[in-house]
């Protein structure tokens, strides 16, 4: 309550201030005018004046100098006062703020001791593709025809096994899928340039189909490919398994495919990859072993989809795998674990949605028999997070916030039936009274589950009675 | 504490926003007044402020000292002046010039300089790259085997990060990185470079890598675990095979060593912290996204931490007779999303995780098929947090999550122990001498017989135990 008054305080003080500030101006803006016009009855000159350094050899850009009024006793000779005079021109040397342009700073052709403007990024650049031993892209280039890069990457993939393939800075647009085998004799490792981006192409015929698929050949109803069926106990070999990586750069589904498809290996890191533009982020199908272990780890991605109907950001079929320090977007569910997408670790995960309004979305979803959830976000979805009455994970110390009134419905945790997880110190917010809100909300009354320490900051106390059946602790208004 | 930041972070954004404003109507105030000084007058002889101010009477060229003679005073409108411009002779006369003075430019303190400007030398090597290639010494390979190559780029390099292509280079003796900061290097592992050691090699305990050592007589205090001087040297990438034959990766001394993405297999001792004997028994290591892989052996041993304050994220280890192994000096480390894989390994002598320290910080560690997942002795005093120990099969007859040597002084919350099969002891916890101050806080006990009896979990569970 103190709150909301010292919030309305500030709002008034701020409004305040702002029409103030607009009062201000506005009548300083006359005084402007005036003086203006009495500026035209005195004998001023134009002069071009430069705004930001210019480097030898440098252009007279829009954003480098600017045309002001000068008294004539104030300006050298050679005055310019024109910019489109300097069009083709280079600085003779280097202009500090404040100079005025004349004739002898300006030259005709480039000089000699010219500074490049680029040569701040090469000096000290982390990567020289080809000195660290790379296989770079753009050597199979010619293998790219009808604007599809796949059959260059694909030719890439297959004649260097282990190694390391390089994508520059660029656009790299395919086709069809990428395959990498999770055969120690066939894998590869992928590294992208900042800017290097692998883009889906417009006809991408399955938005369910990921532009690259590990250890997985999705065409075939999703099942591991041949080749990946290692006959070890755990269907891996430990001793030779040659872990993939993909670092780097971005993957643009462009609103028609899905991402990074895993259907095997060990270890396989993604890291630091930008996937945007989809319909599944990242796609772990069930390992091919007992365990159904993937082992996946997955650290600093990013995932933005296109708001699909039943679109996810992590879709989780396999089992092991470790997820941190994501954010995730406009999808229809963050993260989804079927009933085989159990003990996963999620960490620092931030899945928000913005649009999808008059739809049913869950920030985390879980259907398997447990998970452990570590501060974990969820903004704006339907319910924050979601079990069912079989699921036993730990979530500790999460977050579901809303904005807004969409929906209708803000539910921080949700079971579809009796409740059978732990929380732990997770925190529920919404300012907005809307038809359902509540801090836990079940299908079904039962279930050991167990509520601890929760902080509750939501308009209306009609479901908290659910909360407090199963909670163990204090409740944290 | 969330709630509190949270709000403390909208609080202090309208106050921003707050200040924002004001500085505008402060700003708005200020130029409106600016600007009725020359309105308020009558139009033809303005009220305008004169300012004397020093300018260029003669070209000066950069790096020359610029003469009294080169420069007159002026007096000007000052709306005509760049900001800053310099009024008096004598703060320029004498000084060096930065960038060429033209005639009839003015002059700000960025175009001087009380001492000579030195030519900005930029050294391009060949190569353009930060790193020394270790291919550069593929002269002193011999055959295959790199010993001598990497010795030689370490001992020339120092403070270099030496960089490995994606390739094998396999080593007949242990390659030595020194604490001492002036002579440490960091090594980056393209994905698929390997560092192998040779067949021959001849002791299994002997290590491929021992990073941080301290050289004879060396002050452990002041190079080691307090030494902020530290360089921050890194193991970054690809993989150490100890082909079934030596040891992987020891750490010796230096602070804030790093060693990220790669992995360690077929080591009898993958990873050994070793305890630096200065008075924090501390190595301060980060070590993160780094995977073991044992050579099966009986008294294989997938991490051995004996030092203290190192935080360790994100590893899988298996094929160990232990996976994670403290010893009485390892403790105060932070254990974050460890997975111990008990593959390759039968009978009870085995575990997961094994502490015999005072105490360190589990958080959301899986223990697979390990006889014990965690075993803990009667000194520690650790926290297990959200835990998971698992056993997928029935091939190894004893499923215990947390086992004692001794009594219980431990914490174990929201940890769950689960199996698919009956085997001749399961067990959520067993403590092998009652008693202690240790206690279990919402256990999940999903062990398919452990369950009938717990009376030895209910001595230290005082909450509901979930199913």
């Amino acid at each position: 309550m103190k709150n909301t008054m010292l919030n309305r305080a500030i709002c008034f003080l701020l409004c305040l201030s702002m029409m103030l500030g607009t009062l201000i101006f506005t009548s300083c803006n006359t005084d402007t005018t005036d003086a203006k016009d009495d500026e035209y009855s005195v004998d001023y000159v134009l002069a071009l004046r430069v705004i930001d350094d210019i480097k030898i050899g440098g252009r007279f850009t829009n954003d480098k100098v600017e045309v002001v009024q000068v008294r004539p006793d104030a300006v050298p000779e050679g005055i310019y006062s024109d910019i489109s005079d300097l069009k083709d021109k280079y600085a003779a040397s280097q202009l500090c703020v404040g100079d005025f342009v004349t004739a002898a700073k300006v030259t005709d052709t480039k000089p000699e001791d010219a500074v490049d403007e680029n040569e701040d990024i090469e000096i000290g650049v982390e990567i020289d593709p080809y000195e660290l031993g790379y296989v770079v892209i753009t050597k199979y280039k010619s293998e790219s025809a009808h604007g599809d890069f796949a059959p260059a990457i694909q030719k890439a993939i297959d004649e260097n096994p282990g190694r390391t393939i390089y994508f520059p800075d660029g656009i790299y647009q395919i086709k069809s899928p990428i395959y990498i085998s999770t055969d120690p004799a066939k894998s590869v490792s992928l590294r992208l340039s900042h800017l290097a981006v692998i883009s889906a192409a417009q006809d991408w015929s399955d938005k369910t189909s990921a532009m690259i698929q590990i250890g997985c050949k999705q065409e075939s109803e999703h099942a591991p490919a041949a080749d990946d069926a290692v006959a070890s106990m755990n269907g891996i070999d430990l001793s030779s398994e040659r872990s993939i990586s993909i670092i780097g750069g971005c993957i643009d589904g462009n609103s028609k495919a899905s991402g990074i498809a895993i259907g095997g290996g060990k270890d396989t890191y993604i890291y630091n990859v930008s996937i945007k533009s989809i319909y599944n982020g990242i796609h772990v199908l069930k390992g091919p072993n007992e365990l159904g272990a993937t082992w996946v780890n997955v650290d600093n991605v990013n995932i933005t989809g296109y708001e699909a109907e039943e679109s996810s950001g992590l879709l989780i079929e396999g089992t092991y795998n470790t997820f941190s320090n994501m954010r995730i977007a406009s999808v229809n569910y963050g993260l989804l674990c079927t009933e085989t997408g159990e003990r996963n670790i999620f960490r620092n995960l931030h899945p928000l949605v913005v649009g999808m309004n008059n739809r049913y979305t869950v920030g985390f979803w879980d259907k398997s028999d447990g998970n452990n959830f570590d501060i974990c976000y969820s903004d704006q979805f339907s319910a924050g997070y979601r079990v069912e009455e079989n699921t036993r994970s730990v979530m500790n110390g999460g977050f579901c916030y809303w904005w807004t009134e969409r929906n209708n419905y803000h539910v921080g945790y949700e079971s579809a039936g009796k409740f059978n997880s732990i929380i732990v110190s997770g925190y529920v917010s919404h300012g907005h009274a809307v038809e359902i809100d509540a801090y836990l909300f079940l299908g079904e009354d039962g279930g050991q589950g167990v509520v601890l320490y929760p902080v509750i900051n939501i308009p209306s106390g009609k479901y908290q009675y659910m909360l407090e059946k199963h909670c163990k602790t204090p409740i944290i208004n | 504490m969330k709630n509190n930041n949270f709000k403390n972070i909208i609080g202090r954004l309208i106050a921003m926003l707050l200040c924002l404003c004001m500085a505008v109507s402060l700003f708005a105030l200020t130029a409106c007044n600016k600007e009725e000084e020359p309105a308020g007058n009558d139009g033809t002889q303005k009220n305008e402020t004169l300012v004397e101010v020093v300018r260029v009477k003669k070209a000066v060229k950069t790096g020359e000292v610029i003469p009294e003679d080169a420069l007159e005073l002026v007096t000007l409108r000052a709306l005509d002046l760049p900001f800053n411009t310099v009024k008096t002779i004598a703060d320029v006369a004498g000084k060096y010039a930065l960038v060429d003075l033209y005639v009839g430019d003015f002059v700000t303190p960025a175009k001087l300089s009380a001492e000579e400007p030195k030519e900005e030398v930029i050294e391009k090597e060949e190569s353009e790259i930060a790193y020394t290639l270790i291919t550069k010494y593929a002269s002193l390979a011999n055959g295959n085997d790199y010993t001598a190559a990497i010795k030689k780029a370490i001992e020339e390099n120092p403070n270099a990060t030496i960089y490995f292509p994606d390739g094998t280079y396999e080593i007949s003796d242990t390659i030595v990185i020194p604490a001492d900061v002036t002579k440490s290097v960091s090594f980056r592992l393209s994905n698929y470079a390997t560092i192998k050691a040779a067949a021959s090699w001849g002791d299994k305990t002997k290590p491929m890598i021992r990073v941080g050592v301290y050289a004879d007589g060396e002050d452990k205090e002041t190079v080691g675990g307090v030494d902020h001087d530290a360089r921050n040297v890194y193991i970054m990438g690809g993989v150490i095979d100890a082909s079934g034959v030596a040891s992987g990766v020891t750490l010796e001394g230096s602070e804030d060593v790093t060693f990220a993405n790669f992995t360690i297999k077929n080591a009898y001792v993958g990873l050994h912290l070793i305890d630096p004997e200065n008075s924090t028994h501390s190595t301060a290591a980060d070590i993160e996204n780094v995977h073991v892989v044992g050579n099966g052996e009986n008294g294989s041993i997938g991490v051995l931490v004996e030092s203290a304050l190192n935080t360790l994220t994100n590893m899988r280890v298996s094929d160990a007779q232990y996976a994670f192994k403290c010893t009485e000096t390892g403790s105060n480390n932070v254990f974050r999303s460890l997975h111990a894989i008990g593959t390759g390994i039968s009978g009870k002598d085995n575990a997961g995780f094994w502490d015999l320290s005072d105490g360190n910080q589990y958080d959301i560690c899986y223990s697979d098929q390990y006889a014990t997942g965690f075993l803990i002795n009667e000194r520690t005093r650790s926290v297990y947090n959200a835990c998971v120990i698992n056993w997928w099969s029935g091939d190894n007859d004893y499923h215990v999550g947390f086992r004692t040597e001794g009594k219980l002084n431990s914490t174990i919350s929201y940890s769950k122990v689960t199996n698919t099969q009956t085997v001749a002891t399961e067990a959520y916890i067993l403590v092998e001498t009652d008693g202690g101050e240790g206690f279990v806080y919402y256990p999940i006990d999903q062990t398919i017989s452990g369950i009938a009896d717990e009376t030895a979990l209910k001595k230290y569970c005082s909450t509901d135990i979930l199913h």
